[in-house]
């Protein structure tokens, strides 16, 4: 009574589809490119520059936290990761004249080492046990950051780092520096996309459903996670020191876990299925604050009101609304 | 015929609790071998214990002469010994063809630069990749719900989904822990025959935990019985049907097969 075998559908069709896919995202980026070279230039003045280049660095911030999030864990020191990179970027120019362009790098890398061999510790916890132990070594990144007063200069902080020059070029402008952190934050977009698509991707996101099948899947999740953790966290060290070079002054209070609840806020409320809820979170929460300041007092009241009426209506976040949309007007596909 | 794996005095304790003890038996290439017991005999532990979830407290474990024992999961299914699980268990929100090529992720030609960058030889390997999966979806029947979501699949279609997932990594020995759970009689016969096609057509060692006592005698060549974590019989389901310490273990409720 074999009955089962008889309903075999017809080969599936070959997808040939990615290779027009992959022309249709470099027209984007290209046209993102052409957009962003006149950007600085249409703002109004270089305070719309400022907020345009924080929240470039907040989008890698998010994006970062994003990778992290594919192998479904939640970090809650990813601002501690960036403050660490910060600090290193900076000390290493300051103390050692380090050209800033090299000590971006060598922060990058050290913080992705040091969130490596955390990680190895950490992340066989899961849960809310690991959100928890990322949260007091965010804490005890900040206690560093205060008390080791010789390296750090404690709560006074850094003054005066020297800004980023590549060829001859000064990134320390504004309107300058705006080109590095869209360049940067490109960067990141792209490699992201690529990460997410490749044979990591598939892992992390096969850790990210079902941890045990994974594991049963042949795919070494322990290594994985490091390996996300590590990029992740890396990531974001670069994005601290961008900071540090770009703002020329850090504190222990640049990289608290306020700003790592941010960045959560900003997966949560772009919406976290792919990596775009990322940038759009971040590029919605980044500027809402300033563009609130007008209604003096209950700016905080009503940033509060629309991420409760995000949540509210669009449990998938932003990037859920074409879909959302589609489905109240009732529509096919 | 020679053995694939072997299980040696094995034991397991939780703390004062001995869940496993003494267990020894070996499957060869080829056989279909059964592990049956009343609830809470230790069948889903020992399974645990030789895929390398669980550490063992004693004994020793080979799979084709190599010590796999303190080995992780994830390299034992490297070497060719996959598992199945108890309860549904597969990718939710990935479709059914993308669930079995996630299955044979250890096995696939696609490397990782080539991956991100999208180079000619990973699209190459991939679609191979993606033939060879859909060749095992339709093994199992359900190939033409390939590009649905797992989650959102049919309970029976999902425990076929589980299989061609372990199938996928072209294991040499296949430890299937109870595979007709839920179903019903029909759909418990089918999945018989999808065992036994597996194994014959694929040279596929079956190492099965199951309750269905018709399903378990329809195909296993040997049967070990355990209880209590001991192992109180071993033999053709014959030799175990008529054991009078094997008919005591399930109050003679049970072998009405």
């Amino acid at each position: 009574m074999n009955t089962t075998d008889t309903t075999v559908a017809p080969p599936a069709p070959k997808s040939r589809a990615s290779a027009s896919g992959l022309w249709t995202r470099l027209a984007l980026v290209a046209a993102a490119c052409v957009a962003a070279g006149f950007t600085p230039g249409l703002l109004p003045n270089l305070f719309y520059v400022h907020i345009a280049n924080l929240t470039l660095i907040s989008g890698i911030f998010a994006l970062s936290l994003w990778i992290i999030y594919s192998v479904g864990q939640l970090s809650l020191c990813h601002a501690a990761f960036a403050g660490l990179g910060a600090y290193c970027s900076a000390l290493l120019s300051l103390r050692l004249g380090v050209p800033p362009a090299l000590s971006l790098v060598i922060a990058g890398l050290f913080t992705a080492t040091m969130a490596a061999l955390l990680g190895a510790v950490i992340l066989r916890l899961r849960g809310v046990y690991f959100v928890l132990v990322t949260f007091l070594f965010g804490q005890m990144f900040t206690l560093l950051a205060l008390n080791w007063q010789d390296v750090t200069n404690g709560a006074n902080g850094l003054i005066s780092i020297a800004p980023i020059k590549l060829l001859g070029i000064s990134f320390g402008p504004r309107s300058m520096f705006f080109y590095l952190a869209f360049a940067m934050f490109m960067a990141t977009l792209l490699f992201t996309w690529a990460l997410s698509r490749s044979t990591f991707g598939r892992a992390f996101n096969s850790i990210e459903q079902n941890i045990d099948l994974a594991e049963s899947c042949g795919i070494d999740t322990a290594r994985f996670q490091v390996i996300a953790f590590a990029i992740g966290s890396g990531i974001a060290g670069v994005g601290g020191a961008l900071i540090a070079h770009y703002i020329r002054y850090i504190s222990p209070d640049t990289f608290t876990f306020h700003n790592s609840v941010a960045y959560i806020t900003m997966l949560v409320v772009g919406g976290r299925s792919i990596f775009w809820g990322a940038v759009v979170g971040a590029a919605f929460l980044t500027p809402l604050p300033e563009f609130l300041r007008d209604f003096e007092g209950l700016q905080h009241i009503i940033y509060g009101a629309i991420m409760v009426l995000v949540l509210r209506t669009l449990p998938g976040g932003l990037i859920s609304i074409p879909s959302t949309l589609r489905r109240l007007t009732g529509g096919g596909k | 015929m020679s053995i694939l794996l072997d299980v040696k005095d094995v034991a397991k304790r939780f703390g004062g609790l001995t869940a496993l003890k003494d267990v020894t038996f070996s499957v060869a290439e080829g056989e279909i071998v059964g592990l049956i017991g009343p609830n809470g005999a230790g069948k889903t532990t020992c399974f645990n214990v030789i895929s390398g979830t669980l550490p063992l407290s004693d004994g020793r474990i080979t799979f084709q002469g190599q010590d796999i024992v303190g080995l992780r999961p994830n390299r034992i299914i490297r070497m060719g010994l996959a598992r199945t699980y108890q309860a549904t268990s597969v990718f939710p929100h990935s479709t059914a063809l993308e669930n079995v090529m996630r299955g044979a992720f250890c096995r696939s030609e696609d490397t990782f630069l080539g991956s991100m960058l999208a180079t000619r030889a990973s699209r190459e390997a991939q679609s191979k990749e993606r033939d060879r999966c859909m060749a095992i979806l339709d093994r199992v029947g359900i190939a033409h719900v390939h590009d649905h979501l797992a989650g959102a699949l049919p309970y029976g279609y999902q425990r076929r989904l589980g299989v061609a997932i372990a199938l996928a990594s072209s294991p040499k020995v296949i430890m299937m822990d109870e595979p007709a759970a839920g179903l019903n009689p029909e759909e418990s016969m089918a999945m018989g025959q999808l065992i036994r096609d597996i194994h014959t057509d694929g040279q596929v060692s079956v190492l099965i935990v199951e309750h269905d006592m018709k399903l378990v005698m329809g195909i296993c060549d040997r049967i070990i019985v355990l209880d209590h974590g001991e192992q109180i019989a071993a033999g053709s389901p014959n030799e175990v049907r008529n054991n009078p310490q094997v008919i005591e273990a399930y109050l003679g409720t049970e072998v009405e097969a």
